[in-house]
């Protein structure tokens, strides 16, 4: 296949490159980036203490040849630290692009509008990847005020389910989007996708044939921006022994986008309504054939928190099922003090009650009219944060930011109400950052955090379900090569996944050069769920030590 | 076919001259929607491309230093673009924190990442300093405080150089 890959590549680039004088004017250029993680440790849980050993290496190349560009990863885990192992090459493409023209063939990724339809990424960090393996075409011209914007593509893609990698999604995808822009006020927009797939449950797989479909509208005038995005999706699932008759159930999804900006004022409001798979709680599985599908990723509508803390009870979007908002606005009423304040709310469309109580579950859905606003009923299991930060700048060379927040979240349990697992946190990150002789930095960072979980069943004792965080961090750094980090947590927690209440880690950067760097960890970690664009894992708590080194050469 | 590719590799390598003056030319849409193409910027000057998110302390703390650092020299044909690589759900927000700051750079959309894998980007912040020709100058990975002083000094050397 790659040498196949290679010889059209050679006979293309000989019949595009041009010839002057008989002779292959060539610009060639050669870039390389290579990233080496390696970790040994403890995985640490309240029972057990399992060794945990992972080996990464990626080395990617890129070869530019006048209007062509060839790109190869190598890849090398032994193992990887989540999700599968590779040794090999992982990605390989090879690319020409002539004005507005761009064609790949090989491996890729690809974003659609807001990813209510098409959003394939990698998080490698989360073990996440939905790279696709076939031929795109983009085409993307301007004429005057007039734009458009066009690619059509069409793959393969085998997803391993990354919270289980042991099961793989297999997809051909067909798909094609386009925006158009007649005037600098209006964009229209649209996109298309078909699919056909395979979703193994257990030792059963079902075939499924999908269909999406998205259009859209943005208006941009001076300092309001509107966007609104709707996608609807159907899938067909073929008959097996889990579904004798086909499924055919449709689903759709909406998301919408103002943003207002002053100077020295930004606001932004998103509203999300997605409805991919609205089923009774029972049906909500990773492995349901007419969920949403996991090349599909539109926005969370919830705030990224960079506060160690602030990350710990993050809110899972689940883009079957979910409706909500998000207020964020900055405010800088000076030029070095600047403010942020977020405001969101999340939860499900419907209340379910449980119509034959005693014998077999039988859930039914209770209808409302005004299911495209979110509750904070917890029957449907509300998720809201709020979120106030200040950061402001003293002689320059001196940061001071503080925050507050408040967020809440419920997880309903029909049968039980009383069991629903509630989790509501208080915290107040601060931040001090002086920089002194132009060279040397110093960060120390705070963490305080008061938390209720109701799933802390010790003792049975409402107050001991009360408990709190604390972070501290101290970094040091001496531009341009040296950063010393010293970390240290604890916690009143007596349920800890980790059975530990303190954790300690330090960690050592250097630099040696722009572009190039080594990282060196040593101690332990609190483990939790994490999440990034709407992909969650959790990751366990670890006690070890971690190398890391960046390397690019451009 | 074997030989055959061998044959094309000869040839191809044996006619060609090679030269090191390769520019991606990148086409991304700024905050107002307007298509912004690397050759575009080239024109001016000397460009540092940096890519950012919202959530990347360090890539805000560049950003301030290299407002400022275009401040003194946009005059001399020095261009600064942010390059921003949030996702999806980030995009109404960028807009929203760059003018609040009241910063006057071009800021350019990556949703995709595209243009960041092709520089060979990993972890940001990550940028790329380019010569009027378009070649890279010098590549810098990570933001530590005290790297404007540098980050100024390659500007005015390149800056220097570009005349």
């Amino acid at each position: 296949m790659i040498k196949r890959a290679l010889y059209l590549f050679l006979l293309a680039a000989f019949v595009f490159s041009g010839i002057t004088y008989s002779q292959l004017k060539l610009n060639v250029k050669v870039s390389a980036s290579n990233l080496l993680r390696y970790g040994n440790g403890k995985e640490n849980t309240i029972t057990t203490s399992n060794t945990k050993e992972y080996f990464e290496e990626l080395g990617d190349v890129r070869l530019f040849v006048n209007d062509f560009l060839f790109g190869v990863r190598y890849e090398y885990d032994a193992p990887i630290e989540f999700g599968t192992s590779v040794k090999g090459i992982s990605r390989r493409f090879i690319e020409y692009k002539k004005e507005d023209f761009t064609v790949r063939a090989g491996n890729f990724y690809d974003l659609y509008e807001r990813g209510l339809v098409l959003n394939a990424f990698e998080n490698r960090g989360l073990g996440f990847n939905t790279q696709l393996d076939g031929l795109r075409l983009n085409f993307k011209r301007n004429w005057n005020k007039v734009q458009f914007n066009g690619t059509i593509m069409g793959g393969d893609l085998e997803y391993n389910d990354y919270l289980n990698p042991g099961r793989v999604e297999k997809y051909t995808i067909r798909s094609g989007n386009f925006s158009f822009s007649p005037l600098r006020l209006f964009t229209i927009g649209g996109s298309y996708l078909t699919a056909t797939g395979n979703i193994p449950s257990g030792t059963i797989s079902t075939d499924i044939k999908a269909e999406l479909f998205e259009a859209t509208l943005g208006f941009n005038y001076k300092s309001i921006d509107l966007y609104g995005t709707y996608a609807n999706k159907k899938t067909i699932t073929l008959p097996n022994t889990l579904f004798t008759q086909p499924l055919t159930p449709r689903g759709d999804g909406a998301f919408a986008s103002l943003t207002f900006t002053r100077p020295s004022l930004g606001v932004t409001i998103d509203y999300k309504n997605y409805r991919f798979n609205l089923t009774t709680p029972n049906e909500r599985s990773a492995t349901n054939p007419t969920k949403t599908l996991p090349f599909q990723n539109p926005p969370t509508g919830v705030k990224e928190y960079t506060w160690t803390l602030l990350t710990r009870y993050p809110h899972i979007t689940d883009f079957n099922d979910e409706v909500g908002f998000q207020v964020d606005a900055f405010y800088s009423p000076k030029d070095n003090l600047s403010l942020n304040l977020n405001l969101s709310l999340s939860s499900r469309h419907y209340d379910y009650v449980d119509s034959n109580p005693g014998i077999l579950v039988k859930y039914e859905r209770v209808d409302r009219t005004d299911n495209f606003i979110p509750s904070t009923n917890d029957a449907f299991s509300p998720y809201w944060e709020a979120y106030l930060e200040a950061e402001y700048y003293y002689k320059k060379n001196t940061k001071i930011k503080i925050a507050v927040a408040r967020q809440s979240s419920v997880l309903y349990a029909i049968e039980n109400p009383a069991a629903s697992d509630k989790i509501r946190t208080v915290t107040i990150p601060l931040e001090i950052m002086h920089d002194f002789k132009k060279v040397y930095s110093v960060k120390l960072m705070a963490e305080q955090q008061w938390v209720y979980n109701s799933a802390r069943t010790f003792n049975a004792n409402e107050d001991l379900r009360k408990f709190s965080n604390h972070f501290f961090s101290l970094s040091i750094s001496r531009s341009p090569d040296i950063i010393v980090n010293g970390n240290f947590e604890f916690s009143t927690d007596e349920e800890d996944a980790s059975g530990k209440k303190k954790w300690a880690s330090a960690e050592v950067t250097y630099k040696f050069s722009s572009a190039n760097s080594i990282s060196l960890f040593y101690g332990t970690e609190r483990g939790g769920l994490k999440c990034s664009s709407g992909i969650c894992r959790y990751v366990n708590p670890f006690n070890g030590f971690r190398l890391t080194v960046i390397n690019n050469f451009n | 076919m074997k030989k055959l590719s061998i044959i094309l590799i000869a040839v191809f390598f044996f006619s060609a001259k090679f030269t090191n003056s390769q520019v991606y030319d990148f086409d991304l849409n700024d905050l107002d929607g307007n298509s912004v193409k690397l050759t575009q910027l080239l024109e001016k000057g000397p460009v540092m491309l940096s890519f950012w998110a919202l959530w990347c302390i360090p890539c805000k703390e560049e950003m301030k230093n290299l407002s400022e650092i275009y401040k003194i020299y946009q005059d001399s044909g020095f261009v600064y673009a942010a390059v921003n690589n949030d996702d999806t759900k980030s995009v109404g927000k960028v807009k929203s924190y760059i003018e609040s700051k009241n910063y006057k750079f071009t800021v350019l959309l990556d949703t995709d990442k595209k243009v960041f894998e092709t520089y060979g980007g990993q972890n940001l912040p990550f940028s790329i300093l380019l010569n009027k020709k378009g070649e890279v100058v010098k590549t810098y990975s990570g933001f530590i405080a005290g790297d404007e002083s540098k980050l100024e000094e390659d500007i005015i050397k390149v800056i220097k150089e570009s005349k």
